[in-house]
């Protein structure tokens, strides 16, 4: 019984450990820097990860289900651009949001489609997207990029109630949105059940496809939201700076708690993971550490941050596997 | 239901084989017709030439790459190819060694590394393909022509404008690009020479790698506004990280006490200027530099001369010319 209660509270620091990990940061870095703990670099610093954690939540929900999403950077890209496009043109930004969603889940459908129907490697078909979508933005715009979006900019630079950015607006529902589907719904725990176990999943009667696909098009819809809000933060639709954002979700994903073999990890660990990394380079840029300096410590923390987590994962679950051990040993006696 | 589909999509890449099989014979034919007619007249040979830009959603090697087809028209007896080494050197030398071993007359090169290209084009141009570098140093190459805008001379056109508005005392931050780039490192030279040592009141308060990308400029922007209660200028190695920059200070309401400087002079940092914005750039200016370049292939392909190195001037953009740029970025498209 006493054993049983240790456990719990141990585990429950396990639960948390990316939290605490986050809350040890925020105690250092306002001990390091006075300009830290103010409430506009605060807002700062959730408006910098915003768009990055929001296209984590799509990769995260991607690699809970056994799979992986490399074109999610460039069709942010993409969808940003098209979407500024459009609203240039007729002014209408309902439609140009709607638009660049459409978008969006297009071509998570094709994803899905290459990927749940054909079943082939997700790495090779969203790595093909990648290109695919960098392409055909750019055989569009011919290299240049879209200026004067007016209005537009609203989605990145605007405020609700004149304090909280609209960005972080996003990022809030997005994460809202995430944790009920992956909690609350069927199709989540479906996800869960395929990037655990794709076998057992289809014996359980799971239809491993459908399911899959529908990943892709939320993977699709999320990137391209993401990329609107993007396009509006610069002020200009820029299709070449949504390239490379996929290996910033992948690591905000991944210090976040989500097991890169699938089955495991949850919408607010990858909220907290993208914070961490995002309090790291507000820290080292307000204590002016040197560019070189910053990326050696970046990739040290981010090590140390998986590691910390990937330790008390395999614990707990060492102590599962004894404790069902014990179980055993208990009910054959 | 697996196989069906299969069965079509098949279906479909065989009749999409059958038609772009179509389409590729045609223009063979084509060709085959015009090279026929060439040989007819054989006074007047058309040179094959290639132009190997960095990469073609880069708005200055789109730029670049329309005038030079520009440029090409005042010269008919040229016709050009591109190939895009999409921003990867490996690519850049396969289709280097491709266009040599096609036969090409003339190979116009956008280096992506000129110090690590500098001996493969020479030992090209000694093997009989004549190579200009473009846009670049040569790299310390021997016979390759080259047409340049000098990275430290736009750095200093930059910093002496910056030089007069900066006031006493002055607090900046800088930004600069990919860490080994070299116009980034000559840029950075300019401003040093012409901005730093005119004027040792300056402080400089922080200075980062933004990768010439305009988000990063707007992110170590919104950090720094936390960390100096002061900013006085933004100095940019590129327009783009210099417009996050002003992005962040806009927002911030910061923007109206400080001065910004970048180098590039696209249609961004001209837009910009216009709206007061931004308060100074260096244009390299491709239609000059396109135009220079075949100026070049003509002579050497004349026989008048083995290779030529030229350095083009660049050109401020403020306040003053900045209506004469806009209507320059209208005719070459990037402004619509």
């Amino acid at each position: 019984m006493k054993r049983t209660m240790k456990n719990h509270s141990k585990s429950y620091i396990d639960k948390y450990s990316t939290l605490l990990i986050l809350l040890a940061m925020i105690i250092v870095c306002s001990l390091l820097s006075p300009n830290f703990m103010t409430s506009k670099n605060l807002m700062n610093i959730l408006k910098q990860v915003s768009i990055v954690t929001i296209l984590s939540f799509a990769q995260g929900m991607i690699i809970i289900s056994g799979e992986i999403d490399l074109s999610i950077g460039s069709l942010a890209g993409m969808a940003g651009t098209y979407s500024c496009i459009l609203y240039v043109a007729t002014g209408n930004l309902t439609l140009a949001f709607l638009f660049g969603i459409l978008l969006g889940g297009v071509i998570g459908l094709v994803n899905g489609f290459f990927v749940a129907v054909f079943e082939l490697p997700s790495f090779i078909v969203t790595l093909a997207m990648q290109t695919i979508t960098f392409g055909a933005i750019c055989l569009y715009t011919g290299g240049n990029n879209i200026y004067k979006i007016g209005d537009y900019n609203v989605l990145g630079q605007g405020t609700v109630f004149g304090v909280i950015p609209v960005t972080v607006v996003f990022m809030v529902l997005m994460c809202v949105i995430t944790h009920f589907l992956l909690k609350y719904t069927k199709f989540g725990r479906y996800i869960y059940a395929i990037g655990g176990n794709k076998e057992a999943a289809n014996a359980a009667g799971i239809q491993v496809r459908k399911i899959k696909w529908i990943t892709f098009v939320i993977s699709g819809v999320f990137a391209s939201i993401a990329g609107m809000i993007l396009m509006g933060r610069l002020n200009a639709g820029i299709p070449s700076e949504g390239t490379g954002y996929e290996t910033d979700a992948i690591m905000a994903t991944v210090v976040g708690g989500t097991s890169f073999s699938g089955g495991a990890g949850s919408a607010v660990g990858t909220l907290i993971g993208s914070i961490i990394i995002g309090v790291l380079n507000n820290i080292m840029n307000l204590m002016g550490v040197e560019s070189y300096t910053q990326k050696i410590i970046k990739g040290f923390l981010i090590i140390f941050a998986v590691l910390l987590d990937y330790k008390s994962k395999s614990k707990k679950s060492n102590v599962k596997i004894m404790v069902a051990a014990a179980d055993e040993n208990q009910s054959s006696k | 239901m697996k196989k069906k589909l299969l069965g079509v999509i098949v279906v479909l890449t065989m009749v999409g084989t059958l038609l772009m099989g179509c389409g590729g014979s045609e223009d063979t034919s084509e060709t085959g017709s015009a090279d026929a007619a060439g040989s007819e007249n054989s006074t007047d040979e058309t040179y094959k030439i290639a132009f190997l830009p960095t990469d073609m959603s880069a708005t200055f090697a789109a730029w670049l790459a329309q005038e030079l087809e520009n440029a090409i028209e005042a010269y008919p007896n040229m016709e050009m190819t591109i190939l895009d080494s999409k921003n990867t050197l490996s690519t850049q030398l396969e289709n280097l060694e491709n266009c040599v071993t096609q036969g090409y007359d003339y190979i116009i090169l956008h280096p992506l590394e000129p110090d690590a290209e500098a001996d493969i084009v020479d030992r090209y141009i000694q093997e009989g393909t004549p190579i200009l570098m473009v846009n670049q140093s040569d790299g310390g190459s021997e016979y390759a022509s080259n047409v340049d805008c000098d990275p430290i001379e736009q750095g200093r056109i930059v910093a002496e404008v910056a030089a007069g508005k900066i006031p006493q005392d002055g607090k900046v931050v800088i930004l600069l690009g990919p860490s080994g780039n070299s116009h980034s490192i000559g840029r950075r030279e300019g401003f040093e020479q012409y901005l730093f040592e005119a004027r040792p009141d300056i402080e400089v308060l922080d200075e980062q790698i933004g990768d010439w990308e305009k988000s990063k400029g707007m992110n170590f922007m919104e950090d720094w506004m936390q960390a100096y209660d002061q900013i006085d200028a933004v100095i940019s190695m590129n327009d783009a990280m210099a417009l996050g920059a002003l992005e962040a200070a806009k927002d911030a309401g910061r923007d109206e006490a400080l001065t910004a400087y970048g180098i590039d002079g696209l249609a961004d940092a001209v837009l910009s200027i216009e709206e007061g914005g931004l308060t100074a750039t260096c244009v390299q200016n491709a239609k000059v530099m396109a135009e220079t370049t075949f100026e070049i292939i003509d002579k050497v392909l004349k026989g008048e001369t083995e290779f030529e190195k030229t350095l083009i001037d660049g050109e401020l953009i403020d306040e003053n010319n900045v209506e004469e740029w806009i209507q320059i970025h209208k005719d070459n498209g990037q402004i619509k």
